[in-house]
C-alpha cells in the first residue's frame, strides 16, 4: 500500500494529541488534521477523506471558531454568554458532526473520541441522526484502534 | 448570630404558625410543618432548606456591608460583616474584609484572629497575608512577630509577583528587623517599579540614615524636589545630618549628659544592634551601638550593651570602662552592677572579688527585694575570704528563696561555712583534742572568726609536721574549702585520708569538696564509702543523688536521673525511720518532701507526654489514613457535585484520554520487542513535559523541576486538579485524602508516580539493558492498570455519584401543597381560593433530573410561590380562584443528543415577565437567587407563552440520560 493508495483519515481536534498518537501507534492511513469545523469542511471539500476521527472537546480554539447556534444554546444555558461558550466548546465535536452532515458529508464514517457507555440514550438519539457515527472509549489501546480502523477502512491492510 | 442559632430559630419558626420574612432579596423562610406530619421527620428536609436560607441571609448581609462601606459607614459595615461571618464563616472574601475593618477601627487582636482564619480558608489569596503582616509589623521590638511578618510577605510576593505594594512592605519589615541588605534590595526594587515620588525618597533616606549610611541618605534627601512641604522635610534632614557630622568632628558627642533625652534614632540603632548581636553579628552590632552612643551620650543602656559586646570579644578592660560609664549615668541599673561584678569574678586569677562584693552591695542597696543578690554576695565574699559575711548573705538568701538549684547551692555553702566557723572536731575528746585548741590552732580559729582566712592558713601551715595530725589537716581543708580553694582542699583531705583512711569526717568533707568541684561521680563514691558508718555521709549521698532541683522546671531534667532520685528517696527514708540525724530532721524532712514533689511532677509529665505522643500518633494516623474521598464529599455536600464533576471531567479528558493510547502503545511495543525509542520519548514528553536538567531546577518544587512545560503536561495538570479538589473539599469542611482514600485520584496519582520514577528510562530506552527494559515494561504495565483500569473506573463511578432527583406526580403535588399551605397564603387558603395543582396529564413523568431533591424542591417552591403571589393581584376579584398549573416535558437537543427536562409553571397572573428579568438578580419575589441555584446545576430559567395560561415559567434541567460535560 503506497502513500497514494492508503486511506485518508481526517483528524479534527483542538490540539495535536490524536495526530501524534495515531501516527505513532496506528500507522497505515494517511492522516490529515484540522483544528476547527471550518477547517475540516475546507479540507473535505478539497480532497478525498475516508474517515473522520473527531474529538469532542475543543477548549483551545478561539471562540469565534466554535460552530453552533448560540441563540438556541442560550435557552438551555440561562442566556449566559460564558455558559454558552463553554457548552459549545465541550460539545463542539457534535456541532462539527452536524456541520459535516449539513455540508453533504453525512455518509462519511466518523469515530467520535467520547465515551458514551454511561449515556446510551444520548448516543441512540445521535445515531438516529448520524447513522455512520461510532465512538471509542477513553482508555483504548492501539490494537483496538487499528482493528476499528481496519473495519471502517476496507482499503487499510 | 451563629449559624447554629440561626438554624434553631428557623426551625422554631417553622414549627410555629408565624410567617417569617426574608431580610433582603430572597424568598421567605421555610413554611410551617404541614398538618398531620411529625415535626421531627419534617425537620430533616426543612433543615436542608434552612441551610440554604442561612446562606442567602449571609449573602444579603455581605451585600449590605458593601453598601455601608461605600457610604463610609464603617461601624455599620462592621456589624453587617460580623453577621455575615457568623452565618457563613467559610466565606474567605468576607473574612478578609472583616479583618481589614477591625484593623481600620483599631481592634488589632480581633483583626489578627480573623486574618489567620481567612488564611486557613483560602491560602491562595494574598490579601490576608498582607493584612496580617501589617499587624505583626506593628510590634517593632518583637523579633518573632517581625520574622512571621517577613514570611507572610514572602508568600504574598509569590502570589502577586513583583507587586510594588508587597515590595514596599517587605522593605519596611526587613528594616525593622535590622536586615539591611534585604531592606535595601526591596526599597530599590520598589523605587524602580513604582515611581520616584518625594515621600519615597525621604523614606529611603531615613532608612539609610537609620543604618548610619549617611552618604546614601543624603543622596536621596537631595533628590527631593517636589512640593514645598517635602522639600522642607528633606532640607531639615540634611541639616540634621550635617550637624551630627560637625558635632562628631569636634568631639562634642563625647560629653556624657545623663539627663539629656535619648533620641529616637539612637534607640532604634540600639534595638537593631541587639538583633544583630542575637544573630552573632558582633562587629556590626558594635558599630551601631557606638553610633547610638555618639548620638545620645547619655544613653546608659547602650553603654551597658557595648560593655557586653566588648566582654564577649575578650576585651575585659574596655568592657569594665563601659559598665562604669553606664553606672555613672544611672547608678540604679542593677543589671549593670551584676554584669560588672561577674566581670570581676570571672577571672579566677584576679584578686577583685572584694570589688565585686562592693559592687553587689550597691546593687542590693538599690534593690533590696532581689534575693538572688544575697547568694551572689555570699559567693563574692567567700572568694574574697570574708567568711562571716558570706555566711550572713547565704542565710539571708535561704530565708527568701524558693526551691530550686540555687537553694541547694546556698544550703551547701551555708553548711560549709558553718562547719568551719562554728564546728569543732568530732574526733576524740580529752587532752589531745584540747591541746589542739591552743597555739596555732587557736590562733587560726580566731583569724577565721574575723574573716582573715589567709592569716588562718598561714598559722596552720606553721604547725610542725610532727603535730600536723589528721585533725589539723582537716581544719586546713575546711578553711581552704570555705575560701573556695577547692583543689587545694581536696589535696589536703587526700593527705589526711592517706594518714588515716577511716577518718569519716575527712571522707565526708572530701565528698563535699569533690561535689563542689563538679566531680560528682567521685563525690558519690566517697560518700558511699562512708555512708554505712556515718549517717551524715548517707544524708549527703542522698542530697547528691537528688541534686539538680530546678523548681518548676525540674521534670525535664529529672527524667534521665529517675533511678538516682528513687535511690535518694529510699536512702533518706531509711535515715528518717531510724532517726539517725535528730539535729537535721527538719532538713531531712524538707528534702524528702521535695523529692516526692519532683517524682510526682515527673510522673505527671510522663503521663502528659504519653498522652501527647498518643494524640500525635493518632493525628498522624488520621492525617495519613484518614480523610475522605470525592464520592463522600458529593454525598455529604451535593452542592459540591457540579464543581467536582467539572474537575473530574477535565481530568478524564486532559490527563487520561489523550495519553492512555500512548501508554498502552509503548507497553505493547516493549512486550513485543518492537522499536520503541520514539514512542517512549513521545510518551515521556506528553506525560511530563520537556525536562530541565539545570542545577537551578534542582532547587525548585517538584512541579517546576519537571521543566518549563510541566504545568501543561498531563502530570502537571493532574496535580493541579488534585489541588483544586482539595480546595473544594476544604471549602465544604471536608479534608480529602486523595492519595489514599479516593478510588479515582488514588490510582491516578500512584500510577503517575510510578511513571515519574521510570522517566529517565523512557527517555533513553535504546540504552537500556535487557533487564532494565523488562523492568520498564513491568512498570508501564502496572501504571497502565492503575491509570486506564482502576483510575478510569474510579472516575466513572465517582461521576455517577452525582445526585439525581426522581420526579413524579406525587413529588410535584407534595411540593405544591407545601407551598400553598405557607403562612403567607393562610388567608387565601382558608377561603379555599387556591385551586388544586393543575398537573398536565401529558407530562413526561416519571423522569429524572441532575439536581439533588432538596435543591429541586427549593427551586420549584420558589417558582410556585411566585406564581401564586403574582396571581394575587390587587384588582383581582375576591371570589376568583387562583389557578397554578404544572407541565413536564423531556427535550432532546438536536445537535448534542442531550436530554433536558423542562418543568413549566403555568399561571394566569396579569402582567409580563421578561426572561432577562427572570434571570437577573434581586428582582421582585427573589427569583434572582433561584436563577443562581439553577445555574449551579447547569439548568436555566425561561419564560414562554402557554396556551390557556398567561405564561409559563420554564425550569430546564439536565436529564438523567445527559452529561453536559464530556
Amino acid at each position: 500500500m503506497t502513500e497514494q493508495t492508503a486511506p485518508t483519515v481526517l483528524i479534527v481536534e483542538d490540539g495535536d494529541e490524536y495526530l501524534d498518537n495515531l501516527t505513532r501507534f496506528a500507522a497505515g492511513p494517511r492522516y490529515l488534521q484540522a483544528h476547527s469545523g471550518a477547517q475540516a469542511l475546507v479540507l473535505l471539500a478539497a480532497q478525498r477523506v475516508d474517515l473522520v476521527y473527531l474529538d469532542m472537546r475543543f477548549d483551545r480554539i478561539p471562540e469565534a471558531d466554535l460552530l453552533g447556534d448560540r441563540v438556541a444554546v442560550a435557552r438551555t444555558q440561562g442566556g449566559d454568554d460564558t455558559r454558552v461558550t463553554r457548552y459549545l466548546a465541550r460539545n463542539q465535536g457534535l456541532y462539527i458532526l452536524e456541520a459535516l452532515r449539513a455540508g453533504g458529508f453525512a455518509e462519511l464514517p466518523v469515530i467520535l473520541a467520547y465515551d458514551f457507555s454511561s449515556e446510551p440514550r444520548r448516543f441512540a438519539h445521535l445515531a438516529r441522526v448520524h447513522p455512520t457515527l461510532t465512538w471509542v472509549p477513553d482508555a483504548i489501546t492501539p490494537d483496538e484502534i487499528r482493528a476499528r480502523l481496519a473495519r471502517l477502512l476496507p482499503g487499510l491492510a | 448570630m451563629s449559624r447554629r442559632l440561626a438554624r434553631a430559630l428557623l426551625v422554631a419558626c417553622a414549627l410555629l404558625p408565624v410567617h417569617a420574612r426574608a431580610q433582603g432579596p430572597g424568598r421567605p423562610l421555610a413554611s410551617a410543618v404541614p398538618a398531620g406530619q411529625d415535626a421531627g421527620s419534617a425537620a430533616e428536609p426543612e433543615l436542608a432548606l434552612l441551610d440554604d436560607s442561612v446562606a442567602r441571609l449571609a449573602e444579603s448581609a455581605r451585600q449590605s456591608a458593601q453598601a455601608l462601606l461605600a457610604a463610609k459607614d464603617y461601624p455599620g459595615a462592621l456589624k453587617a460583616l460580623q453577621q455575615a461571618h457568623e452565618l457563613d464563616p467559610k466565606h474567605a472574601g468576607a473574612a478578609v474584609q472583616l479583618g481589614e475593618l477591625y484593623a481600620l477601627l483599631g481592634n488589632y487582636p480581633r483583626a489578627e484572629q480573623i486574618y489567620r482564619a481567612a488564611l486557613a480558608l483560602d491560602a491562595e489569596n494574598a490579601a490576608p497575608y498582607l493584612g496580617l503582616s501589617e499587624l505583626l509589623a506593628r510590634d517593632k521590638h518583637d523579633p518573632a512577630r517581625l520574622n512571621e511578618a517577613a514570611g507572610l510577605l514572602a508568600r504574598a510576593r509569590e502570589l502577586r509577583g513583583n507587586d510594588p505594594a508587597v515590595m514596599l512592605r517587605q522593605a519596611r519589615v526587613a528594616a525593622l528587623s535590622g536586615r539591611f541588605d534585604d531592606a535595601q534590595s526591596a526599597y530599590l526594587g520598589y523605587y524602580e517599579l513604582a515611581g520616584r515620588g518625594d515621600e519615597m525618597k525621604i523614606e529611603i533616606g531615613d532608612f539609610y540614615r537609620a543604618f548610619d549610611r549617611t552618604d546614601d541618605a543624603l543622596r536621596f534627601y537631595r533628590g527631593v524636589s517636589g512640593t514645598p512641604e517635602t522639600a522642607k522635610i528633606a532640607a531639615q534632614r540634611i541639616f540634621e545630618l550635617d550637624a551630627e557630622r560637625e558635632a562628631r568632628s569636634l568631639g562634642l558627642a563625647q560629653l556624657a549628659q545623663k539627663d539629656e533625652p535619648i533620641a529616637a534614632q539612637a534607640r532604634e540603632l540600639a534595638q537593631k544592634a541587639r538583633m544583630l548581636q542575637a544573630r552573632g553579628e558582633r562587629a556590626e552590632a558594635e558599630r551601631l551601638v557606638r553610633r547610638a552612643i555618639s548620638l545620645a551620650p547619655g544613653f546608659g543602656a547602650a553603654r551597658a550593651e557595648l560593655g557586653d559586646l566588648l566582654r564577649a570579644a575578650g576585651r575585659s578592660a574596655d568592657a569594665e570602662l563601659e559598665y562604669l560609664r553606664a553606672l555613672a549615668l544611672d547608678p540604679t541599673q542593677v543589671d549593670v552592677h551584676l554584669r560588672l561584678a561577674e566581670l570581676y569574678l570571672a577571672d579566677a586569677e584576679s584578686e577583685r572579688a572584694s570589688e565585686a562584693a562592693l559592687i553587689l552591695e550597691r546593687a542590693l542597696a538599690a534593690r533590696p527585694e532581689l534575693s538572688a543578690l544575697h547568694l551572689r554576695l555570699s559567693r563574692a565574699y567567700q572568694r574574697a575570704g570574708d567568711l562571716p559575711r558570706a555566711l550572713f548573705h547565704a542565710k539571708r538568701f535561704l530565708a527568701q528563696a524558693p526551691p530550686g538549684a540555687d537553694r541547694d547551692a546556698a544550703l551547701g555553702l551555708q553548711r560549709t561555712l558553718e562547719r568551719l566557723l562554728g564546728a569543732h572536731s568530732e574526733r576524740g575528746s580529752g587532752a589531745a583534742a584540747e591541746a589542739l585548741e591552743v597555739g596555732p590552732i587557736a590562733r587560726a580559729r580566731a583569724y577565721l572568726a574575723r574573716g582573715r582566712t589567709d592569716a588562718a592558713l598561714t598559722e596552720l601551715r606553721q604547725v610542725p609536721n610532727v603535730l600536723r595530725t589528721s585533725e589539723v589537716l582537716m581544719l586546713e581543708a575546711r578553711v581552704l574549702h570555705a575560701a573556695g580553694r577547692l583543689s587545694e582542699a581536696a589535696q589536703v583531705l587526700q593527705n589526711a585520708l592517706g594518714r588515716d583512711p577511716g577518718y569519716g569526717e575527712a571522707q565526708e568533707e572530701l565528698g563535699l569538696v569533690l561535689w563542689a568541684l563538679g566531680r560528682e561521680r567521685a563525690a558519690g563514691a566517697v560518700f558511699a564509702s562512708c555512708a554505712r558508718a556515718r549517717p551524715t555521709c548517707a544524708f549527703e549521698l542522698g542530697r547528691l543523688e537528688a541534686r539538680g532541683d530546678r523548681g518548676a522546671a525540674s521534670a525535664l531534667h529529672d527524667a534521665p536521673r529517675l533511678s538516682e532520685l528513687l535511690s535518694a528517696r529510699a536512702r533518706l527514708a531509711r535515715l528518717a525511720e531510724r532517726a539517725l540525724l535528730p539535729l537535721r530532721s527538719a532538713e531531712l524532712q524538707s528534702l524528702r518532701e521535695r523529692i516526692d514533689e519532683r517524682l510526682f511532677a515527673l510522673a505527671l509529665s510522663a503521663i502528659v507526654l504519653a498522652a501527647l505522643l498518643l494524640s500525635a500518633l493518632l493525628m498522624l494516623r488520621a492525617r495519613v489514613l484518614g480523610g475522605s474521598d470525592v464520592a463522600a464529599l458529593i454525598e455529604q455536600h451535593p452542592e459540591a457535585g457540579p464543581e467536582a464533576m467539572r474537575i473530574l471531567s477535565s481530568i478524564r479528558h486532559e490527563v487520561l484520554k489523550h495519553n492512555s493510547m500512548a501508554l498502552a502503545g509503548v507497553t505493547q511495543a516493549l512486550q513485543r520487542d518492537e522499536p520503541v525509542a520514539d514512542k517512549a520519548a513521545h510518551l515521556e514528553r506528553a506525560l511530563f513535559g520537556a525536562h530541565d536538567d539545570s542545577p537551578a531546577a534542582e532547587r525548585t518544587s517538584q512541579l517546576e523541576r519537571e521543566g518549563p512545560g510541566a504545568r501543561s503536561s498531563a502530570y502537571g495538570r493532574l496535580l493541579g486538579y488534585a489541588d483544586e479538589l482539595r480546595r473544594l473539599g476544604r471549602a465544604h469542611g471536608v479534608r480529602l485524602n486523595l492519595t489514599r482514600r479516593d478510588r479515582a485520584l488514588g490510582p491516578l496519582l500512584a500510577g503517575f508516580a510510578q511513571l515519574a520514577r521510570a522517566r529517565s528510562a523512557l527517555r533513553d530506552v535504546p540504552a537500556l539493558a535487557p533487564s532494565a527494559r523488562r523492568r520498564l515494561q513491568r512498570t508501564l504495565e502496572q501504571a497502565g492498570q492503575a491509570l486506564n483500569e482502576r483510575g478510569y473506573s474510579g472516575l466513572r463511578d465517582t461521576l455517577d455519584r452525582i445526585r439525581f432527583c426522581e420526579l413524579d406526580a406525587e413529588l410535584l403535588e407534595r411540593i405544591f401543597a407545601r407551598t400553598r399551605d405557607e403562612p403567607a397564603f393562610a388567608s387565601v387558603t382558608g377561603s379555599r381560593r387556591i385551586a388544586p395543582l393543575a398537573l398536565d396529564p401529558s407530562s413526561s413523568l416519571p423522569c429524572s433530573v441532575r439536581m439533588p431533591e432538596h435543591a429541586f424542591a427549593d427551586v420549584l417552591t420558589n417558582l410556585l410561590r411566585n406564581a401564586i403571589q403574582a396571581s394575587l393581584a390587587p384588582d383581582l376579584n375576591e371570589s376568583e380562584r387562583i389557578e397554578v398549573g404544572l407541565s413536564v416535558r423531556t427535550e432532546v437537543d438536536a445537535a448534542t443528543g442531550e436530554e433536558h427536562v423542562a418543568c413549566l409553571v403555568l399561571d394566569r397572573a396579569p402582567g409580563e415577565l421578561p426572561a432577562r428579568a427572570l434571570r437577573a438578580r434581586y428582582i421582585e419575589a427573589g427569583l434572582g437567587l433561584t436563577a443562581d441555584l439553577v445555574a449551579r446545576y447547569e439548568g436555566a430559567l425561561d419564560v414562554e407563552p402557554a396556551s390557556g395560561w398567561s405564561k409559563a415559567v420554564v425550569l430546564r434541567l439536565p436529564g438523567a440520560g445527559s452529561r453536559s460535560v464530556p
